[in-house]
């Protein structure tokens, strides 16, 4: 029964995955974590994605506590950023939110404070919405290892 | 495949497998990607997130490392800069990466000397073929000797001892494993340091034989530069860089002819103190001898110089003596006598009296400079110190619009010597004591003083353009009291103010940052604050790779400080230097705008904490 689950949880990865190249939210830089993930480091994809999450989050905050500020003016800054959020959101593969990245560049290389803030705000959503599907990704994969690692006499149900 | 751990040198029958990789890179998320790409391809993989720490490792581990690979953006140090420390330090081939590919950011890459440039996301493929540059670079410093051989080579050295072998290098490029012992891959080069003093024989030796004439080659500049140790594949590729760097410098010293600004008096080089500038470079020294002048009659006694006790102080340190030729103390100008590198302030200022200190690198082994050496330094240029035991102000006469940067410490040290180490002096600060060309004439004495090694290297920065492009004031040793009142006349530029000029080295017309001001400061190792002057990054990254470099100090802890020079007043922020009034995209030296209150627009997305000084031990304005 488990070892069908494992086989489920596969394909419904597999689905999953294919719905996100297909939106566009990632690209084929994904697939080259994948494989680099080996014997030696089972958990490669998970530790880049936690690490590429928990630098995302700190620039969007700093992104929104520049925006925010009525005083802000240094847009400079933010285009340093968001060189940094292009620079580790090439690194997973994340399309979409690299091309957010891009407008808002464009917006804040012309000063411009509410288009910045438009694209802040699609930035968060798009940067959302992968966390979320990444994340429900690794869930399947945690669930499939278990479930495949479940073994019975025999092999059938 | 064993992977080796630790520095070994890699086996050569496993090249390219062992290549040792330093990945510099401050994403933390393509740090592991990369690490683990590069382990992939059976490479040795080292990383850090820093500049700074990538620079201490190389240097750490001379020969510990085949190539390395860096980002472009990086908070503490511009990727560029660390790529010419490299270049230039250890000799390694550097890969360029960034998530920018737009053209005119790789020819910058490419200019300052990558190998590579690679674009944001990296495929495995790309980093399986490094090697190759590592290759072609040992396979470049072979072939370069050869052809300058100008006779039979008797010393092959390692290089199997005979000319077949050579030859059969030369033409084999991916035949690299017939060769056994002469196989390039595992031939090690001394990793030579091109230290200030080394560079200065090879620029002299290169001038003598004349830099564009065809003799000019490895073997030839080897024997004049009488240094036993060195070898002519070091010299060899050594050549080619500066071949290089001159060709860089020549295209921009012609599209700089035009630029206005000050002509300097052209001082042919007395000695081959050229550094990194031409042998015919034109930090030529105005010194426009103020009638003002505090005259030597209030000279600051100082006791002789002990320079042992100073070398004693100093074990670490690189210090090269300099000679900086003093202007006899008359009203004229002896261009004949300045020493080329002798910097001085432009005619357009009121003529300002600098004095020359010695500048003493720290190294990085935090060495910390006492005053005492320094005072003791200053013996030698007695005529050079009026007395500023006064609480005077300085009055530096700048072009208009420059900043007067007075730093003024509450324990101020006068300059006699006798002066006990100013327990201020804080630990971390190198106190590097920039030469200042005291060319006035009515500094006295025509002492010849070799410029410091810290002098040498800003003036290395000299373009071929003569105009200066600014002034450096030695703040840590001024008694800056505006209080007390006065822009008096009479007082120009005291003693303790070094001052001189440098040009930049590089710079691109100024289209990057257009109108824009900028003050930059170094970072806590040694605290060197630019302003008022037009420049961009590029000269900026010239002028600290050069400092870091030759000074082999700082380590390339170079961190930029921008600050606006739009009139106001400018606090001291604690910089052991100031670089006033520069001007690097254009050499009109005069400063039309006031000196302003400085605004820290940080280039460098990273913090720093400025101590601001309050008002009142604020500074002078011309």
């Amino acid at each position: 029964m488990l070892g069908l689950a494992a086989e489920q949880l596969r394909a419904d990865m597999n689905r999953l995955l294919a719905l996100l190249f297909h939106q566009g939210v990632l690209d084929e830089q994904f697939l080259q974590l994948q494989q680099l993930q080996d014997e030696s480091s089972p958990n490669f994809v998970s530790e880049v994605v936690n690490i590429y999450f928990h630098e995302s989050e700190k620039l969007l905050r700093n992104l929104r506590a520049f925006l925010m500020d009525g005083e802000f003016s240094d847009y400079k800054k933010i285009g340093m950023h968001l060189n940094q959020f292009m620079g580790s959101s090439s690194s997973i593969g994340a399309k979409r939110v690299r091309n957010v990245c891009v407008a808002f560049r464009a917006a804040s290389d012309q000063n411009n404070r509410i288009g910045c803030i438009r694209a802040l705000e699609m930035l968060e959503h798009e940067y959302c919405y992968l966390k979320n599907k990444l994340l429900e990704l690794f869930q399947m994969e945690q669930q499939r290892v278990l479930a495949a690692g479940v073994r019975y006499p025999a092999q059938h149900n | 495949m064993v992977m080796q751990t630790g520095f070994s040198s890699p086996r050569r029958e496993m090249f390219p497998a062992g290549l040792r990789v330093l990945v510099v890179d401050d994403d933390l998320a393509w740090l592991k990607i990369l690490e683990k790409m590069l382990k992939k391809c059976s490479y040795e993989v080292t990383t850090c997130t820093l500049a700074r720490e990538a620079l201490k490792l190389l240097r750490e581990r001379k020969d510990g490392f085949d190539i390395v690979i860096s980002d472009v953006n990086m908070p503490d140090m511009d990727g560029f800069k660390l790529l010419e420390h490299v270049g230039l330090e250890m000799d390694l081939p550097v890969i360029m990466m960034s998530v920018d590919g737009e053209t005119s950011r790789v020819m910058k890459g490419v200019q300052h000397g990558a190998c590579d440039y690679l674009l944001k996301p990296i495929r495995m493929k790309e980093l399986k073929n490094i090697w190759q540059h590592v290759m072609r670079k040992r396979m470049h410093d072979v072939r370069e000797i050869e052809g300058f051989e100008n006779g039979t080579d008797h010393n092959n050295g390692h290089y199997g001892g005979d000319q077949t072998s050579l030859k059969k290098r030369k033409d084999i490029d991916n035949k690299y494993d017939e060769k056994g012992s002469s196989d390039p891959s595992s031939t090690k080069k001394a990793r030579v340091v091109w230290t200030v003093e080394l560079h200065q024989k090879f620029v002299k030796a290169v001038n003598q034989i004349g830099i564009d004439s065809d003799k000019v080659g490895p073997k030839k500049i080897l024997d004049l530069m009488d240094v036993p140790w060195l070898t002519r594949e070091n010299v060899a590729s050594h050549l080619q860089k500066y071949r290089l760097y001159l060709s860089r410098i020549r295209k921009e010293g012609e599209t700089e002819n035009s630029a206005g600004g000050m002509k300097s008096t052209d001082h042919s080089p007395k000695e081959s103190t050229g550094s990194f500038s031409l042998p015919d470079s034109n930090c030529a020294q105005q010194n426009d001898v103020s009638s003002n002048y505090k005259h030597p009659g209030n000279q600051l006694p100082i006791k002789p110089l002990d320079s042992k006790l100073i070398d004693a102080d100093l074990k670490s340190i690189n210090v090269l003596p300099l000679t900086v030729q003093r202007k006899p103390f008359n009203s004229e100008i002896d261009p004949d006598k300045a020493s080329d590198l002798q910097a001085g302030l432009n005619h357009s200022l009121e003529p300002l009296e600098t004095s020359i200190n010695y500048v003493r690198f720290d190294s990085s082994v935090a060495n910390r400079y006492s005053w005492t050496a320094h005072a003791q330094e200053m013996h030698l240029k007695p005529e050079f110190k009026p007395d500023s035991r006064q609480e005077d102000c300085f009055k530096f006469d700048q072009p208009p619009g420059s900043v007067m940067q007075q730093h003024v410490q509450a324990d101020f040290l006068e300059l006699p010597p006798g002066i006990t180490p100013e327990p201020s002096v804080s630990e971390t600060s190198n106190l590097t004591l920039i030469d200042v060309k005291a060319v006035s004439g009515k500094v006295g004495g025509s002492d010849v003083r070799q410029l410091s090694p810290i002098e040498r290297a800003l003036l290395s920065f000299c373009a071929l353009d003569p105009e200066p492009s600014g002034s450096v004031f030695d703040m840590k040793h001024q008694n800056f009291n505006h209080e007390s009142g006065a822009m008096k006349e009479e007082e120009p530029l005291q003693s303790s103010i070094q001052s001189f000029h440098l040009y930049p080295k590089s710079h691109i017309p100024n289209s990057q940052c257009p109108g824009l001001d900028y003050l930059t400061a170094l970072d806590t190792k040694s605290q060197i604050l630019f302003q008022g002057g037009i420049i961009d990054q590029s000269s900026i990254f010239g002028l600290e790779s050069t400092c870091g470099l030759t000074m082999g100090l700082p380590r390339g802890d170079l961190t930029s400080f921008w600050l606006p020079n739009d009139g106001g007043t400018c606090k001291d922020l604690g910089f052991d230097y100031v670089f006033s009034d520069f001007k690097f995209a254009d050499h009109i030296s005069e400063a039309s705008a006031a000196p302003c209150a400085p605004k820290f627009g940080l280039d460098y997305d990273h913090p720093f904490d400025f101590v601001e000084y309050p008002a009142d031990q604020g500074l002078a304005w011309v």
